[in-house]
C-alpha cells in the first residue's frame, strides 16, 4: 500500500516538517510505503523529504496533505484530485498581517480559500487541536477528528551549551519560543521585561524562533531600545536543536503573550523540561495546555511582573505547576498520538 | 480584578494570589510600561464634521482606504503562447516563476513602505485628532470671551 504526504515547505525543527516526518515512521511501521514532498525544500536541509515535482502517482487512493497558509502546492493538491488525509495546521487570520504585510496578509487570506476548495475531495479533515478541527467543521468538513503533534523526547537528548549557561550567569531568564512574527506578540513580552525588571533588574528575556518578518524584528529591537532593555534581550534567532535544549534548560519561565497559537508546540517542550509557563489564554494556547500552567487574561504588565515574581520566588508551587505541565504532556506523547492516528487509518481502510 | 488569572491549585488560588498581586502594586508604585502603540497600529482617523474640515475629511479618508490596499497577485491570463501544445505550458511556468520572483522583490519593498505608510497615516490621524480637539477648546475659550464681554457691556 502507497499513501504519501504533501507539506508546503520542509525545513528543520518546522512543526509540520516534523510532524510529517513522524508520521512517516508510523506509516512504514504499518508497512505503508510513504515519501513526503514539499513545494519548497529550505536550501542545506538535509532529510528524506522528496521535491514535490517529482512526485508521481503510484495508484494511490489517498494522499495526506498539510495544509497552513496558502501556497500553489494547495493548487497542485486540488489538481492532482485524489481524496485526502488533510491535516490542518491552521492559519495565522490576516488581520495580523493588514496594512503591515500585504504578502503574507495575501497568503493568509489565501490559505482559508483554500481550504474551502480541499473540502469537497477530503476524505477526512484533520486538526491538530480541538480549536482547528472546529474551524474545519465551520468549513463544511463532516468527517474530523483531532489529530495533536506529538512530542518526541529522544529529540532533545544533548549536552547543555556552555556558551548558554556562562552568558546567563546568575540571572533569571524568561523565555518564549517561536518565529518573530505579529501575532506572537514578543513586543509585550519586552513591555513586560520593563516591568519585571523594575522587580529584579537582572532579569533577561530570550526570544527564541525564525526572524519570520524582519520588521517585524527591527520593531522588536526599536522598542527594547526606547525601554532601555536593549542589554537583556536575547534574540538569537532560530537556532540549533542542541541550543534549543540549552534554552529551556537554562529559562527560569517558559512565557507566552501570543493572541494566536495554531498548536503551540514549544509549550509541549516547556512541559518536557520541566519549565513553569505562564501564557496569555487565547484559543490554541488553552487547547494544548488544558488547565496546565499559568493562563491569564489580561496584558496588565505590572500585575504580571508581580506574577512572574511570586512564582519564581514560590519553589512549591512550581514544583506543582510541573506536575500538572507533565500529566498533561502524557497526552502528547508519541504512543498516544500514534493510537490515534492508526484509529483513523482503520477508519478509513488504509 | 480577580478573574483575570486562571490556573488549578492545592495551595494558591487566583482570587488568593489576584489580591497578593494588588497588594504588591499599591507598594511598589512602579513606573507604569510607558504607552506604546502596539506593532502595526495607528491613531484612528476622527470624526471631521466642520465644514472647514471637509477637504482634510475626504483626503484623509481616502488615504486610511487607500494604504494598504495593493495588488500582490500576479496577473498571468491564457495567450496564445501559452495554448501552444506542448511548449505552451512549459512557457506559462517559466512566466508565472518569473512573475513570483519579482512580486517576492516587490512585496518585500511594499511590506517596508507599508510600514511608512501606516506611521504617516496614524500621525495624520492622530494631527487631525489634535487639530479637532484644539478646534473645540478654542471655541470653548471664544464663547467665553464672547459670554465676559456681554457680561462687561451690560
Amino acid at each position: 500500500m502507497v499513501l504519501h504526504q504533501i507539506i508546503a515547505g520542509a525545513a528543520p525543527h518546522d512543526a509540520i516538517t516534523d510532524h510529517a516526518l513522524r508520521l512517516r515512521v508510523w506509516l512504514h511501521e504499518r508497512d505503508i510505503t510513504s515519501e513526503i514532498y514539499a513545494g519548497h525544500i529550505e536550501t542545506g536541509y538535509e532529510s528524506p523529504i522528496r521535491p514535490l515535482h517529482s512526485y508521481r502517482d503510484q495508484g494511490e487512493s489517498h494522499l495526506i496533505y498539510h495544509h497552513g497558509l496558502g501556497s500553489d502546492v494547495a493548487d497542485t493538491v486540488i489538481a492532482i484530485g485524489k481524496p485526502l488525509i488533510l491535516i490542518y495546521h491552521n492559519v495565522t487570520p490576516h488581520h495580523f498581517f493588514s496594512g503591515i504585510d500585504p504578502a503574507k496578509a495575501a497568503a493568509s487570506q489565501r490559505g482559508r480559500a483554500q481550504l474551502a476548495q480541499l473540502q469537497p475531495q477530503t476524505a477526512i479533515a484533520l486538526g491538530i487541536s480541538a480549536v482547528n478541527t472546529a474551524e474545519l467543521q465551520a468549513n463544511s468538513f463532516t468527517q474530523t477528528a483531532v489529530l495533536p503533534i506529538a512530542l518526541e523526547p529522544e529529540l532533545y537528548r544533548f549536552e547543555t551549551s556552555s556558551d548558554i549557561v556562562a552568558r546567563k550567569g546568575d540571572r533569571p531568564i524568561l523565555l518564549f519560543v517561536g518565529r518573530l512574527a505579529p501575532n506572537k506578540r514578543q513586543e509585550d513580552l519586552v513591555k513586560l521585561l520593563y516591568a519585571y525588571q523594575q522587580i529584579e533588574p537582572h532579569a533577561q528575556l530570550a526570544l527564541v524562533g525564525n526572524r519570520w518578518s524582519k520588521d517585524y524584528v527591527n520593531w522588536i529591537n526599536t522598542l527594547a531600545s526606547q525601554l532601555g532593555v536593549q542589554q537583556s534581550l536575547w534574540l538569537p534567532g532560530r537556532v540549533s536543536q542542541a541550543d534549543l535544549v540549552s534554552y529551556y534548560r537554562n529559562a527560569n519561565l517558559y512565557i507566552s503573550m501570543s493572541e494566536h497559537e495554531g498548536f503551540g508546540k514549544p509549550y509541549l517542550e516547556a512541559m518536557h523540561h520541566q519549565l513553569p509557563i505562564l501564557a496569555f489564554q487565547e484559543p490554541g494556547t488553552t487547547d494544548t495546555l488544558g488547565s496546565a500552567g499559568v493562563q491569564f487574561k489580561e496584558k496588565n504588565f505590572a500585575g504580571l511582573a508581580e506574577l512572574i515574581d511570586l512564582i519564581l520566588n514560590d519553589r512549591p508551587w512550581q514544583i506543582r505547576l510541573v506536575q500538572q505541565q507533565t500529566e498533561r504532556l502524557a497526552r502528547f506523547s508519541p504512543a498516544v498520538v500514534k493510537q490515534q492516528f492508526a484509529q483513523i487509518l482503520t477508519q478509513l481502510n488504509l | 480584578m480577580s478573574d483575570w488569572l486562571q490556573f488549578k491549585d492545592d495551595t494558591h488560588t487566583p482570587e488568593k494570589i489576584a489580591a497578593e498581586i494588588n497588594t504588591r502594586l499599591a507598594t511598589r508604585q512602579a513606573n507604569p510600561v510607558p504607552d506604546i502603540p502596539a506593532y502595526g497600529t495607528m491613531s484612528i482617523m476622527p470624526k471631521l464634521t466642520d465644514h472647514d474640515t471637509q477637504q482634510l475629511a475626504h483626503h484623509l479618508s481616502q488615504a486610511n482606504q487607500l494604504y494598504t490596499s495593493f495588488t500582490t497577485d500576479p496577473n498571468l491570463a491564457d495567450s496564445a503562447a501559452t495554448r501552444i501544445p506542448l511548449l505552451g505550458p512549459l512557457w506559462k511556468r517559466i512566466r508565472g516563476e518569473a512573475h513570483n520572483l519579482i512580486l517576492f522583490y516587490v512585496n518585500r519593498s511594499m511590506a517596508e513602505q507599508n510600514q511608512l505608510n501606516t506611521h504617516l497615516i496614524g500621525t495624520l490621524n492622530e494631527l487631525a485628532r489634535q487639530n479637532v480637539a484644539l478646534q473645540q477648546q478654542v471655541q470653548q475659550l471664544q464663547a467665553q470671551i464672547d459670554m465676559q464681554k456681554q457680561v462687561a457691556s451690560q
